[in-house]
């Protein structure tokens, strides 16, 4: 396990080899999806190995679709058992989603917040639970438009999922804010009415402002000031878990990036 | 009500038909769905076209757009690996009906689309690693197991897909294919060779004769005893040579 007071980066081609030759960054564990990374030989298997060596390692999943109503993909599960095992991955995280119907159209689409879907997700959250012989924590999704068959808030959707899977919540910092904007709630009461025992990750990066009233979680842009204050605010409230930058387009020079790694370092040295 | 599985079906629908008006229904959500529409043909769009660069680079101001919407809407991926990606586009580029795509395609095109992707696929191709010995000369190869690269292939095509490009793209398809080896060095690069028929006939004999150059020889001379056993020793081991210096042949056991 990580230890609490931790940061990471996500993995990105596009700083690979500069990262490799940084020493004495703030980074102290690395993010990865399995969906780019697992089954791979060559190059990839081998830049995945170098970096396994240097530092721990979580998996973030992307096209498990937990929330799907498709077959669970079991055999996919069994597959990112073998990549937790050879790599001694830390914590394996995926989103509350899902990814497409009879087939996988490879983005993280909403749900609506209703008995029905927490139902369905809280059967597949333990089937995946079952097989991985482990907790694994959710990730509150951004996501852009709201479900007409939604009968619940966020908060309170997410936190009946918590209870009834029994499984952990990866806070995403930024998807809270880009939701809060999306769809006129205060964020703060957001997190005031998520479980305190179950926040055991964290992820903050940037999002573009497609106009007044819609953000979206591109992971494209700085981390705003809004993001910052949510994330000094959750440090407080949840106390201080490992935090990953995620920085996905738009991806500027290695030393900004790591400028932000920093910066959660010192929200977690001050809170 | 209805079902969660009625709302997925039907907001992928929606997607999949390029969020148009008439597919969106009431119980999807009324504001902002399309843009799901957007960011996955955005999603999907760059994890293939990197694949395909050359095809992207002589398409994308006509009709490159149309083919990552069509092939979202006609073709159900059920690989969660976004490596595969570009490989399940090929396969709907190779069995799609579809009359607009057929039209504005060259004929070539998925021949070279194919040619493309093979440079991918063997350059993440799982490992496995088996020991060797270098060689000291030609001769090593004769009586020892050959070691291939973990990765390679031979892949034909009707087309000189080789010299493809925005300038040169053929119309008719040749009377007889050109075979090309693709394999992984031992750096992890890429490489392509042009083989003649009978360097093909060799390697696939080779691989049929578990890597052993004395079997490999003698299943050849008993189905072609009229040819010279020392002539085929020699071209042989000369393709083994070649193949060791470009990177196909590792060593030996």
């Amino acid at each position: 396990m990580l230890k609490h007071e931790t940061v990471g980066l996500g993995l990105r081609r596009e700083f690979l080899d500069e990262f490799k030759e940084t020493e004495n960054s703030n980074v102290q564990y690395l993010e990865v999806a399995p969906e780019n990374w697992m089954d791979m030989g060559g190059k990839r298997a081998k830049e995945l190995h170098w970096f396994r060596e240097k530092y721990p390692i979580v998996a973030h999943g992307l096209s498990l679709s937990l929330g799907g109503t498709d077959p669970l993909d079991i055999e996919f599960i069994k597959s990112i058992k073998n990549f937790i095992t050879q790599y001694d991955i830390a914590l394996y995280t995926e989103h509350i989603s899902f990814t497409g119907a009879k087939g996988i159209l490879y983005d993280l689409l909403p749900l609506p917040f209703n008995q029905e879907t927490i139902n369905n997700l809280v059967d597949r959250i333990q089937k995946t639970q079952d097989i991985l012989g482990q907790k694994i924590a959710i990730e509150n999704a951004s996501y852009y438009a709201h479900s007409p068959l939604s009968e619940m808030t966020e908060y309170e959707f997410i936190s009946q999922i918590l209870k009834k899977a029994d499984c952990n919540l990866q806070l995403d910092i930024n998807n809270v804010f880009v939701n809060s904007i999306n769809f006129k709630f205060n964020a703060y009461e957001f997190l005031d009415n998520i479980p305190k025992d179950k926040v055991v990750y964290m992820h903050v990066a940037g999002h573009d402002e497609e106009n007044n009233e819609l953000l979206i979680d591109t992971h494209g842009q700085d981390v705003r000031l809004e993001v910052w204050d949510l994330l000094k605010y959750s440090y407080n409230l949840f106390g201080i878990v490992p935090t990953t930058l995620e920085r996905d387009l738009n991806v500027p020079s290695l030393a900004e990036v790591l400028q932000e790694v920093d910066k959660i370092k010192q929200y977690q040295t001050i809170s | 009500m209805i079902k969660l599985s009625q709302y997925q079906q039907d907001f992928s629908h929606f997607i999949r038909k390029n969020g148009k008006k008439k597919y969106h229904l009431a119980h999807l959500p009324q504001k902002n769905a399309k843009i799901y529409a957007e960011l996955i043909f955005n999603n999907i769009n760059s994890c293939v076209r990197v694949c395909f660069p050359i095809c992207y680079a002589m398409s994308k101001d006509s009709y490159w757009d149309d083919l990552i919407h069509t092939f979202i809407e006609e073709f159900k991926c059920y690989s969660p690996m976004f490596k595969d990606l570009p490989e399940q586009f090929l396969q709907w580029l190779k069995v799609t009906k579809n009359p607009q795509i057929k039209q504005v395609i060259p004929k070539f095109f998925y021949c070279f689309a194919h040619y493309e992707w093979i440079e991918m696929a063997i350059a993440v191709a799982l490992d496995n690693k088996q020991p060797f010995h270098v060689i000291q000369q030609k001769e090593d190869f004769l009586n020892q197991d050959i070691v291939l690269t973990d990765s390679w292939t031979i892949v034909d095509y009707y087309y000189d897909v080789h010299l493809i490009n925005k300038k040169y793209q053929p119309v008719l398809k040749k009377k007889t294919a050109n075979y090309y080896l693709v394999f992984r060095d031992i750096k992890d690069n890429v490489k392509f060779m042009i083989l003649t028929p009978s360097s093909v006939s060799l390697i696939s004999a080779l691989v049929n004769n578990q890597l052993n150059f004395k079997h490999t020889i003698h299943t050849i001379l008993q189905m072609q005893p009229e040819l010279a056993p020392d002539l085929i020793q020699e071209s042989l081991t000369n393709l083994l040579y070649e193949l060791y210096n470009q990177g196909m042949v590792l060593g030996i056991k």
